[in-house]
């Protein structure tokens, strides 16, 4: 072995030599120990088949390309080894030509470069995630040198300040923050460089439409490298959501400290979390004075603290918006009527997380409301009063008017006993007239008398009235019989009435039905019971002149008349006592007419009656 | 009652005294039939009076100045003319007027008739039973 052979030999590098087919004529030591085999099993083969199929062309394009104007180049490809392994190596090919140009040998240096290349491919790696990262994240990142040169920023600034990319590249960060928060920015970052470290502040951008975005950044220095990092958000959305829920919750707080109830918020084991003002100007207590207390301590009676545990401030309660009356007691120990609402309070899945009491002070409106009470207790006796005065002068009146009419009378039948020979027939017309005049005077203060005693007396008791025996009675009395033919229904109900006041309702009833007879036909009355789930009725129906539908409802007031007396004789008081005849019996009257054709009264009492 | 027995009659209205009169006339009550109009009225006639000749009362109840029944107390307080019978003759029906006027000393009450005719009826009637009664002055 020559010295150059011993040489080649002790290379670590792998040494080989070819012919242009890639059959290898030499190789070095190393080379046999790096693919573990023997020379004799190398030499007088091709390397080829070692190089993995996709790395062939490579190889062989590498080889075809060296020409004797360029004899070097260099391939990188992986081999297989015998193990199986696979392993990147770099190889520096030199061709041999004699004076011809003329292809003798190649020769080749290769070194094992697995490791670099891992490395190589490990940081294509991170490049690549770090540039998806930078690239695609929501936020801006700039990369800025100390003395103010931008390296690098992401497209994201781009989005947020609304550039293109490329119209990026003329901008600087610098002239689109808004002026006074640039000086802001400067100074922060005259920090940083001097001193290094991290700072957070927020900045006003403006975008290439002069629309201004808020942007939070964080500046981090790099003493080392000499740049700041940049990394900013455009918060101006959220901000102003913020800012939004911000000032609902201003107004939510406003609205509960302005009510004039007492607002308790207690959590789920009924501890005091929170009141309003109006919880302190009613219980006296500030807010310090019971917050995390049981609210046990605002009521009087403990057990109502244990009711109203019961009844709403439980996780099961029904929602119930109705107040409830409740003793509480003040910081003084003083004791009020409250009203009071309670509910539930409950998070969005529907567990509740406290109870919310809402209170009033109602010492005031109850006191006010008693004297409301006495007031209206002693309008009553007032009115009681009145009532029995009205009464008194009506029967005072009524009393004093029956006796001059009947002295009166008295006087007009003296003349006719003492004078009425020396009366001539005008003389005897006008005694009969003044007769006429007392006797309807008479009637009026009976009739009034009759309607005040009804309508003034407080209490009336009520007894069985067998209606077919009272009917019967009226009907025999009165003298309707000999005007006309009065029918009476056979059956009758037993009904609780005053009997009196019945009879008079009765009579008036059936002195209507024949005194207002259609001329040309005898008169005819019915009399049939009529009954409702609550009433008993009994009609009177006639077949007389009929009331025209536009008088209806005028015939049961007092002094009302629809005809003149020269017509009709009558007081006008009649059916206002059969109405109050009615009312006393928890009834009424009803009247169904047609005119010309007869009139049906309908006299209502109440089966309630005892 | 002798007919020569004066009858005095205390009514202050004007008309029922003269239905008084005109009844009694009517009923030919021949009695001296002497008026006064109220209970004051009556104690001073019956001071001045000739005791011996008034036998019998009839005395309205509601009248001004002293009432019947006042009167009433005051005749059967004085020891001269508690003897006097006396008839109230009351419009009112009241249970209480009724009983009072018993309870002072009343020798009996009647109502007075509204209706004129009834008014001579009952003239008729008080005069009969008088007419056999004896008087305390006979």
């Amino acid at each position: 072995m020559n010295l150059y052979e011993q040489i080649v030999e002790k290379q670590t590098e792998l040494i080989c030599r070819f012919l242009p087919d890639g059959t290898l004529t030499y190789v070095n030591q190393a080379y046999c120990d790096y693919f573990n085999k023997k020379r004799s099993d190398l030499v007088g083969k091709s390397f080829m088949p070692m190089i993995p199929e996709e790395d062939q062309p490579k190889a062989a394009a590498n080889l075809a390309g060296i020409t004797p104007e360029n004899p070097v180049s260099s391939v990188q490809h992986r081999v297989i080894l015998d193990n199986g392994d696979v392993r990147w190596q770099e190889w520096t090919d030199t061709f041999l030509y004699d004076e011809n140009d003329n292809f003798i040998e190649g020769q080749a240096v290769g070194r094992d470069i697995t490791e670099q290349k891992e490395l190589e491919l490990a940081l294509v790696d991170t490049t690549q995630l770090f540039e998806a990262f930078y690239n695609d994240a929501p936020l801006m990142m700039a990369i800025v040198g100390f003395d103010g040169s931008a390296t690098r920023m992401n497209t994201r600034i781009c989005d947020v300040l609304g550039y293109t990319p490329s119209e990026m590249k003329t901008v600087t960060l610098e002239a689109r923050y808004v002026a006074e928060d640039l000086l802001k920015r400067n100074a922060i970052w005259g920090e940083l460089v001097e001193q290094g470290g991290a700072q957070t502040c927020e900045l006003r951008m403006l975008t290439k439409a002069g629309d201004i975005r808020l942007t939070e950044w964080r500046f981090t220095a790099d003493q080392s490298s000499q740049r700041i990092y940049c990394i900013g958000e455009d918060v101006t959305e959220q901000r102003a959501m913020q800012t939004q829920i911000r000032m609902q919750d201003l107004q939510f707080r406003q609205i509960v400290e302005a009510m004039p109830d007492a607002i308790v918020y207690a959590n789920p084991e009924r501890n005091i979390m929170l009141v309003n003002p109006s919880f302190t100007r009613i219980f006296g207590y500030a807010p310090d004075d019971v917050l995390g207390l049981p609210t046990q301590v605002l009521y009087t009676d403990p057990e109502a603290f244990i009711k109203t545990g019961a009844q709403r401030f439980n996780p099961t309660s029904a929602v119930n918006y109705d107040a409830v009356p409740i003793e509480f007691r003040r910081k003084s120990g003083e004791d009020f009527l409250g009203e009071m609402i309670g509910v539930r309070i409950m998070d969005a899945d529907g567990s509740v997380i406290g109870y919310l009491g809402i209170i009033r002070d109602i010492t005031k409106r109850v006191r006010l409301q008693q004297e409301l009470q006495d007031l209206n207790d002693q309008l009553e006796l007032r009115v009681e009063d009145r009532t029995q005065e009205i009464r008194d002068l009506v029967h005072k009146i009524t009393h004093d008017f029956r006796a001059p009419i009947r002295a009166i009378n008295n006087y007009v039948s003296f003349i006719e006993e003492d004078y009425s020979a020396e009366l001539d027939e005008t003389g005897i017309s006008f005694l009969t007239a003044i007769r006429e005049n007392t006797s309807y005077v008479g009637s009026l203060v009976q009739d009034l008398l009759d309607y005040y005693k009804i309508r003034y007396n407080q209490s009336y008791t009520f007894a069985p009235v067998n209606l077919q025996q009272q009917i019967s009675a009226i009907v025999r009395r009165s003298d309707s019989n000999t005007l006309g033919t009065i029918t009476v229904a056979e059956q009758w109900p037993s009904v609780y009435a005053n009997a009196s006041l019945l009879g008079q309702a009765l009579s008036n009833l059936l002195d209507n039905a024949v005194k207002y007879k259609a001329a040309g036909r005898p008169v005819e009355v019915t009399i049939r019971p009529q009954n409702t789930d609550t009433h008993w009725g009994i009609q009177v129906a006639d077949n007389g002149i009929g009331i025209a539908e536009q008088y209806l409802e005028k015939i049961f007031g007092k002094f009302e008349r629809l005809h003149t007396q020269q017509e009709y004789d009558g007081t006008g008081i009649g059916l206002a006592i059969v109405q109050s005849v009615a009312d006393v019996h928890g009834g009424k009257v009803d009247v169904a007419s047609k005119l010309g054709e007869g009139s049906t009264f309908t006299l209502y009492l109440s089966k309630d009656l005892k | 009652m002798d007919s020569a027995v004066e009858v005095l009659l205390v009514e202050d209205n004007a008309n029922d005294v003269l239905f008084m009169q005109r009844a009694w006339r009517r009923s030919q009550i021949p009695n001296p039939l002497r008026v006064v109009s109220n209970g004051a009225e009556c104690l001073e006639y019956l001071q001045k009076s000739t005791r011996d000749t008034l036998g019998l009362i009839l005395m309205d109840i509601d009248m001004p100045r002293m009432n019947g029944l006042e009167c009433l107390e005051q005749i059967r307080a004085n020891d001269d003319y508690d003897h006097l019978p006396v008839v109230m003759l009351s419009g009112s029906q009241k249970n209480h007027t009724v009983s009072q006027s018993y309870k002072i000393g009343c020798n009996s009450f009647i109502e007075k008739p509204s209706d004129y005719a009834e008014l001579q009826q009952t003239v008729k009637l008080i005069h009969t039973y008088w007419k056999h009664n004896r008087l305390p002055i006979e």
